[in-house]
């Protein structure tokens, strides 16, 4: 039984892949500054005969995945573990099956090379089979909330000792008809919708001189706006029972409703200017939202700190986690990659 | 064999089945004794362009199950069935409203399609370019399921939608279990709830894997599931907290295993739901021979039957013990179905077993035993639950009476 | 007509299991021959319903094994179907 205190998630890559348009186009990778582009008719991430079973969410899953480095392969990857945030799974896909249950001269006949997309849990299916994956696989819908219930469920996996390695994902596609009426709903521009998948390689460890970013802990729950206790209380709180001295905070991200905005003044006053607030369109971009926290923290967060990345919505649902980074930092950043073309797979 | 060594105990307090063959313990524990057979011309889809025409209902008018209903009319079907399953499941663990209002109650629902009433209106709005498709969109979210429980309850806990098809209940299950001992939460509801859908119709049809009128699991010639619908809950409590209030305890959740095939979409791996098997009996540290009875996946499907079977041979070699589908009786409520197998669970726990209906001439590749006489008096104490899933996920569990 | 229905269905078979028509030979099974998989009689099934706008029970999916007894099938499946 491994000690709750000390089991934790060190990240050892991550990407967010953002393909604003067909995938010949190319699309933009943070973290490792890549441009990729994939031909998929030359089967670049899956064989063409193939490409007919996949949408468009698991191949940009598969993307994203393919720009990991951490060495995955096949084999060593029968025990790790997959779990995926979403907002509502493939749903383009579905209101496809639907339109063409609707329309066919009999209702059955929908196109069956796609009805295997139609289930939320598809695209982390079509990754855990692509890479061997064979560990626990969950896809996990909480809104914006999905990716910090999937920080959570992680370190629950990794207590257990099952697995050493976990894939925390989060994808949203704006593009698609769904995507398209959420985006309109909040008046989000072009540049802000763009389709974005997210993964973080995580690796369990227990030891706290783990060089790099480490998510140690993280909580969901709901907060309401009329039980006094408010936001900044609750973060404290949280940041307190983790043992973290307030003077060790790095950044404190922090996304939060239209009707939580009050709440910024009080964290301002605990934080100061180490409260960052995050950008409208990524606080709407559902369960990417604790994806680009993470990213934020992974990349800022200094030797000895420990970052703080909380989310709350207008009913008061919250996630709060710590992102620590031990003194003994990572070794150097990894070079940028000779070929922007995926190569590897 | 208790689970001491493993930290804080779990056990099982309530129980909330809505199910087409029953609503409320009582009445779901009755229809699987009595072997109802509970398939019907459906009525929620309009199925004149269909060829099929059968499948499972959920009968009644499901404001009567939901006590603040109004608060939750414009939320889908599914969210109505995990609402009335919640309610229920408090109901019968005699847990007050009013003590856990406030409180950490961590809700996991699991489902396959979400709200599907709510997806398939959005499609007509879309096609009819209809006003008011950007007011209605947040409904629509699957996360919805397990937060209108959430809401209803006033939880200041973890709420997750668990879309894992049709192993997402018992993954519901495993979610509850582990926040408990965790320390995360003393009390959790988990369940699952999915809603008839044209969807569900269209895909098991176009995959050849419907059966025209009944659902006959492990027989020969059997020609796949029968579509259903329900929200399953049970609640999950602390060993501790169950005994401080004098509940009654149905079950202790000994062990569980999840994993992934790997392998193929949709067709089940063998070797990969025996591996989670015998995982799941590794985790409760129960020796197989100890196992009294198995809640089958039991879809109906040539592929699942036999490939269940392949994998409970593997484990069990030639003398497994009972093994019968409650889907034969209810039909196949996605991700509902493993909370009802669970709940099944319970029945075997205390009374007897379920049994497997319809069975006219079992499967001479499958030969054990379904329990085909129908229901069997007389109790057992360990029993597993299985669930397998679209995408290879498969979500084991294994409750035992306390000792 | 015959020979009509041999090409249509060397198209949806091409394109569901991602081999050129030209290298289809009517006799080799879909799985031995072309790595079909247990979805790939259902889609072609599909695709023959798509192309003759014909409809094709699920009982046929077992028969779907190679072009030569797709052929042997379609012929009674339009005939039915026109009559």
């Amino acid at each position: 039984m491994s000690n709750d205190a000390i089991v934790a998630l060190a990240v050892n890559d991550w990407v967010m892949l953002r393909m604003p348009g067909a995938f010949e186009q190319g699309g933009t990778e943070l973290h490792h500054g890549l441009a990729p582009r994939w031909d998929l008719t030359a089967g670049e991430l899956v064989p063409s005969r193939e490409l007919k079973n996949f949408d468009r969410q698991s191949l940009l899953l598969l993307a994203a995945m393919s720009l990991i480095e951490d060495a995955n392969q096949g084999e060593s990857l029968a025990r790790a573990a997959v779990i995926g945030g979403t907002s509502n799974g493939s749903i383009d896909t579905v209101i496809q099956l639907i339109k063409e249950s609707n329309e066919s001269r009999f209702a059955f006949q929908v196109n069956p090379a796609q009805i295997p997309n139609t289930v939320i849990n598809s695209s982390v299916g079509q990754l855990a089979i692509k890479y061997g994956i064979k560990g626990a696989n969950v896809s996990l819908c909480a809104k914006e909330l999905s990716f910090y219930s999937a920080m959570v469920q992680g370190l629950r996996f990794a207590r257990r000792g099952d697995c050493e390695r976990i894939y925390a994902t989060a994808m949203e596609t704006f593009s698609g008809e769904f995507g398209t009426l959420y985006a309109d709903s909040h008046g989000l521009d072009a540049a802000e919708r763009i389709d974005t998948a997210a993964i973080f390689s995580l690796r369990t460890c227990s030891d706290p001189q783990t060089p790099g970013p480490v998510v140690r802990s993280c909580v969901t729950g709901r907060l309401f706006p009329t039980s006094g206790a408010s936001l900044g209380d609750l973060i404290l709180t949280f940041v307190a029972g983790n043992g973290v001295a307030l003077d060790r905070l790095g950044q404190v991200s922090v996304s939060v409703a239209e009707s939580w905005r009050a709440a910024l003044d009080d964290l301002g006053q605990a934080f100061g200017e180490k409260l960052a607030v995050l950008q409208r369109a990524k606080a709407l971009s559902l369960s990417l939202v604790g994806a680009y926290q993470l990213a934020d923290l992974a990349q800022s967060v200094k030797a000895g700190d420990v970052g703080v990345m909380a989310c709350v919505d207008e009913e008061g649902f919250y996630g709060i986690a710590l992102v620590g980074c031990s003194e003994a930092q990572a070794g150097a950043a990894k070079g940028s990659r000779d070929s922007s073309k995926v190569g590897d797979v | 064999m208790n689970s001491s060594g493993k930290g804080t105990r779990v056990v099982v307090t309530g129980l909330g089945p809505v199910s087409p063959i029953g609503v409320g313990k009582e009445a779901f524990f009755h229809a699987l004794k009595t072997g109802v057979n509970g398939t019907v011309p459906l009525s929620k889809i309009d199925t004149q362009r269909f060829e099929r025409k059968y499948g499972c209902e959920v009968k009644g008018t499901i404001a009567e199950w939901v006590a603040d209903f109004d608060a939750f009319a414009e939320s889908g079907t599914p969210s109505h069935f995990a609402l009335a399953a919640t309610g229920l499941a408090l109901a019968d663990a005699g847990i007050e409203r009013a003590a856990i209002a406030g409180k950490r109650v961590n809700c996991y629902f699991g489902t396959t399609y979400g709200e599907s009433n709510l997806i398939d209106d959005m499609v007509t709005a879309m096609a009819q370019s209809q006003p008011g498709l950007h007011a209605s969109l947040g409904r629509t979210f699957a996360s919805e399921i397990s937060r209108d429980v959430a809401r209803s309850i006033g939880s200041t806990g973890e709420a997750v939608t668990i879309g894992n098809a049709c192993s997402a209940s018992n993954a519901a299950l495993i979610f509850g279990y582990e926040a408990i001992q965790a320390g995360d939460c003393e009390l959790a509801i988990c369940g699952g709830s999915d809603a008839v859908y044209k969807a569900t119709f269209a895909t098991f049809h176009r995959l050849g894997s419907m059966t025209d009128k009944d659902c006959t699991p492990f027989n020969a010639g059997r020609k796949g599931v029968l579509t259903s619908e329900g929200g399953s809950a049970l609640v999950l409590e602390s060993y501790e907290r169950a005994i401080r209030r004098g509940a009654h305890i149905y079950a202790e959740v000994l062990g569980f295993a999840m994993n992934c095939d790997a392998d193929h979409m949709v067709r089940l791996n063998h070797h990969s739901v025996g591996d989670c098997m015998k995982a799941a009996l590794a985790n409760a540290c129960v020796p197989p021979g100890t196992v009294g009875y198995i809640c089958a996946h039991g879809t109906g499907t040539a592929a699942n039957d036999s490939n269940e079977y392949k994998a409970i041979e593997a484990v069990f070699g030639h003398s497994p013990p009972p093994v019968s589908s409650i889907k034969s009786m209810m039909g196949h409520s996605m991700g509902a179905a493993a909370g009802f197998g669970a709940i099944a669970c319970m029945l075997a726990l205390s009374e007897g077993l379920p049994p497997t209906i319809n069975v006219s001439e079992q499967d001479p590749e499958i030969p054990i035993d379904v329990v085909c006489e129908g229901f069997r008096a007389g109790k057992v104490d360990v029993v597993i639950n299985n669930a397998f899933a679209f995408g290879g996920n498969n979500s084991i569990l294994v409750f035992g009476n306390p000792k | 007509m015959t020979h009509v229905h041999e090409a249509k269905i060397k198209e949806i078979v091409s394109r569901v299991l991602g081999v050129n028509a030209e290298e289809i030979q009517n006799h080799k099974d879909f799985i031995e021959a072309y790595g079909a998989d247990s979805m790939s009689g259902i889609e072609i099934l599909a695709g023959i319903e798509g192309a003759f706008q014909v409809r094709v029970d699920e009982t046929y999916i077992p028969r779907i094994t190679s072009v030569d007894s797709i052929l042997s099938f379609i012929d009674k499946t339009l005939e039915a179907e026109c009559a």
